[in-house]
């Protein structure tokens, strides 16, 4: 049956692409009149377009304000990069520069935190190696400022061997015990040495009362050594006890090793043989 | 046209306000005859249309062309303002109960189309499977095509051609015997 066609006939401007090819172009034409009858006046476009228009200025000036402050944050970023950068390279300086120090230079210490940080794991068998080799290090130093005869360097290196050695303690495995016994016995002696060059700082002693205790702790006695006498281990006593010994420094606490091996400092008997005999059980005195 | 609008989008994204005009230009009347066929009043159709390029601009820096046409776009933004307004003024009306609508007293879109100098197309859109008439009044009433149209409803371009045709079909034998009483 052939349908009629509608009164609504006309096709709509722009229409004809779709419907054409089907044949219902009348009744597209119809739907396109009743479009166009909703179709807005111009004065209701005009009032949409303003408003729309406003909320498009608005739009743009909230993202225009938007971008004008997004570079404030890369600026306090650049700022922020540039002083770690700064710091970074002051850090950077310093710990080259204290890789070169010695003892009595000022970054001296800064280089000994550097290589601490270094360390092992405390309690384990490779801190204490390590330890004792950094100890003797440090004593190196000291008996090296020594010769040279830079009493400020000796006493930052036996300071620094003081702390070394004080922060060491007693390994529980006896193997362990032994080896550092044996090494402390060594460094012991070098400290002796150093006191009978006439070394007479407290940082010596607090090396060596601290010495001492950890060769007690781990089964020893302090290797008994010469009295330093400031004339070499061989000097024979020529005065009574506590005398100086005429060596060029005092001991390090007026009490320290005695260059006659009196009683009172290295726990002889007030005979001491000034000849390198036993100093006593309990080696150089605390102050 | 269409990529005519396509190349105006990045413009007012930049805040051309030219361009805004033009996309304006286009797009308004057809936004305002897709909702005047669906609200009762020519205010409210206004107020939405402008609700559409308020929500457009808003939305307009995150467009990315990805296929599919702006039109699709604007209108989608159109569909959901409309469903965001039923749902408001008709909280507990589906919207599937505005086609049956016809059937009874006058709904929104019908007192729309009152306006309009065909009771018979009126009624005939109403007595459409929902998926013809939305199809009938984003190709005539948006004056989108048909690969708008099918971005818009989800639906595939031959899908949506075939569906026209059988709703135009069904609207001219809807409106056949009327044409023919007189």
């Amino acid at each position: 049956m052939k349908l009629p066609k509608l009164p609504w006939g006309a096709r709509a401007p722009g229409s004809s692409e779709d419907w054409s090819n089907h044949g219902e172009d009348s009744t597209a034409g119809a739907m396109h009149a009743a479009a166009r009858q909703l179709s807005p006046d111009e004065a209701a476009l005009d009032r949409m377009f303003q408003a729309s228009r406003q909320a498009f200025r608005e739009a743009r000036l909230e993202r225009s304000i938007r971008e004008t402050d997004r570079p404030r944050a890369p600026r306090r970023l650049k700022l922020a990069a540039a002083l770690s950068v700064a710091l970074l390279a002051v850090s950077a300086t310093g710990v080259l520069a204290a890789a070169e120090t010695d003892p009595g230079e000022p970054f001296y210490r800064t280089r000994l935190a550097v290589e601490a940080f270094f360390l092992p794991g405390a309690g384990t068998p490779d801190r204490l190696t390590a330890d004792l080799d950094r100890a003797q290090a440090r004593l190196n130093e000291a008996l090296q400022a020594s010769t040279t005869g830079n009493d400020n360097a000796e006493a930052d290196a036996l300071g620094a061997y003081a702390d070394v050695v004080g922060s060491m303690s007693v390994p529980n495995d006896e193997a362990l015990r032994l080896q550092m016994r044996q090494r402390l016995d060594q460094q012991l002696a070098q400290l002796q040495a150093l006191g009978a060059g006439g070394s007479s700082f407290a940082e010596l002693e607090r090396a060596m009362n601290r010495v001492g205790q950890l060769i007690q702790g781990s089964g020893g006695q302090p290797t008994p050594t010469p009295a330093p006498t400031g004339q070499g281990p061989d000097a024979t006593p020529s005065h009574g006890p506590g005398s100086p010994g005429g060596g060029p420094r005092p001991s390090p606490s007026g009490q320290g090793p005695n260059p006659s091996g009196s009683p009172g400092d290295m726990g002889g008997d007030g005979q001491g043989s000034g000849s390198g005999g036993p100093a006593g059980p309990q080696g150089p005195k605390s102050s | 046209m269409a990529d005519e609008i396509e190349q105006l989008v990045p413009r007012a994204r930049e805040g051309d306000e030219a361009a805004f005009a033009a996309i304006y230009d286009a797009f308004a009347p057809r936004l305002y005859r897709f909702f005047c066929f669906r609200v009762p009043g020519p205010e409210l159709a206004e107020d939405l249309t402008q609700q559409v390029f308020v929500k457009m601009i808003e939305q307009l820096p995150n467009y990315r062309h990805q296929g599919a046409p702006f039109a699709a776009w604007v209108f989608r933004i159109a569909r959901n303002i409309w469903i965001d307004q039923h749902r408001t003024s008709h909280p507990a009306t589906p919207l599937e109960s505005l086609a049956e609508s016809a059937e009874g007293e006058p709904g929104p879109e019908e007192l729309a189309l009152q306006a309009v100098d065909s009771e018979r197309v009126k009624g005939a859109l109403y007595r459409l499977p929902d998926d013809q008439r939305e199809v009938v009044v984003c190709r005539f009433f948006a004056e989108l095509s048909p690969a708008e149209t099918a971005a818009l409803m989800g639906r595939s371009e031959g899908s949506v051609r075939v569906i026209q045709h059988r709703a135009l079909v069904a609207l001219r034998r809807m409106l056949a015997p009327t044409e023919v009483a007189r």
